[in-house]
């Protein structure tokens, strides 16, 4: 069955006979974390909170350079993309590990982690791309410009997804 | 320029290439997640559920044409979603329907951590949220500053661009 929606897009009806269930843990293959299930938030001024999970209390906070837009984690640590800058972060210190700079002129758009990689997505001026990082180094591996803009990536197990596109 | 067309695309994890693109041409997306088995883009009033196998699609309207869809958690039965108006509402996945929709409390952005949904409110308290009414079961005060973007450790697949405006 088709029909068209009120958004303009074509939506072909969908079957839910092979809806699965994917708990937290996400994705097979992917190690658990020894990490206490903290819980992360943002806020307008750039402070990044680490609450406990029972309590909900502020247990450690660390300044970053500005508003975080998008979050990934590997299990140990947590990547966060704000302003012009990728942080690598200790997810039970809360302490910056490592961080890399990107294009002033791109804003970051979409994070990601896939197991071994990172993906990061950027629009703007000075470029669109999806760039992939080692973590290990926090350097890029490889870039690539798919479809235009990005805005926003996910991982499913087997492919990165990603919001791709461009003025009307 | 303003960004008023868009695709969900399937990418190559190792050269990025594309496999698949949906065939429906959508508004700026505000979000991306993979919850449950299904792809979900929030693009304004819409919120979109992708097949993986085809990117054929579903979707649920706001209700009004100045309500977006700003952030989405899953908690294994239900979807939850914040809104722009700073509602949480209750979205049954099978048929993308609204289930509740909660009343009383300006909602900013949403997270479930395995256990408990959790959800900071726009005027900065952190609350546990009971997933059933949708009323708050405690808060505490963490920020004076408007929340932005919430995450827990547990998480394994990206979250991107999901973030109060």
């Amino acid at each position: 069955m088709k029909r068209k929606t009120g958004g303009g897009g074509l939506i072909i009806g969908l079957s839910t006979s092979n809806m699965m269930s994917v708990g937290l843990a996400g994705i097979s293959g992917f190690p658990p974390s020894s990490i206490p299930n903290y819980v992360y938030l943002t806020d307008s001024s750039g402070v990044l909170y680490q609450l406990d999970p029972t309590t909900l209390k502020t247990i450690k906070t660390l300044q970053l350079a500005s508003t975080t837009v998008a979050f990934t984690t590997d299990g140990t640590y947590l990547y966060a993309s704000s302003g012009n800058t990728l942080y690598k972060i200790d997810q039970l210190k809360l302490s910056i590990v490592a961080s890399m700079g990107v294009n002033a002129a791109s804003n970051q758009s979409g994070l990601t982690y896939n197991g071994k990689y990172i993906y990061i997505g950027r629009q703007g001026t000075g470029g669109d791309s999806i760039d992939i990082i080692d973590p290990e180094t926090m350097t890029v591996i490889f870039s690539a410009t798919p479809l235009g803009y990005n805005w926003g990536l996910t991982y499913d197990g087997n492919y990165i997804y990603g919001g791709l596109g461009g003025p009307a | 320029m303003p960004i008023t067309v868009s695709y969900l695309t399937q990418l190559s994890p190792s050269t990025l290439a594309v496999i698949n693109e949906s065939s429906g041409q959508y508004g700026a997306p505000a979000g991306i997640w993979f919850l449950g088995g299904y792809v979900y883009l929030a693009t304004g009033r819409y919120l979109y559920q992708f097949n993986p196998a085809n990117l054929s699609a579903v979707f649920l309207y706001s209700g009004s044409s100045t309500v977006y869809f700003e952030d989405v958690t899953y908690n294994g039965t239900y979807l939850y979603a914040t809104l722009s108006n700073n509602t949480l509402v209750k979205i049954d996945p099978t048929d993308m329907s609204i289930v509740s929709v909660s009343t009383g409390t300006t909602f900013s952005v949403i997270i479930y951590n395995g256990k408990n949904l959790i959800a900071a409110l726009t005027n900065g308290d952190v609350a546990f949220v009971d997933q059933n009414t949708l009323d708050i079961i405690s808060s505490v005060p963490v920020t004076t500053n408007s929340p932005k973007s919430m995450t827990v450790s547990s998480l394994r697949y990206g979250v991107s661009w999901a973030f109060k405006s």
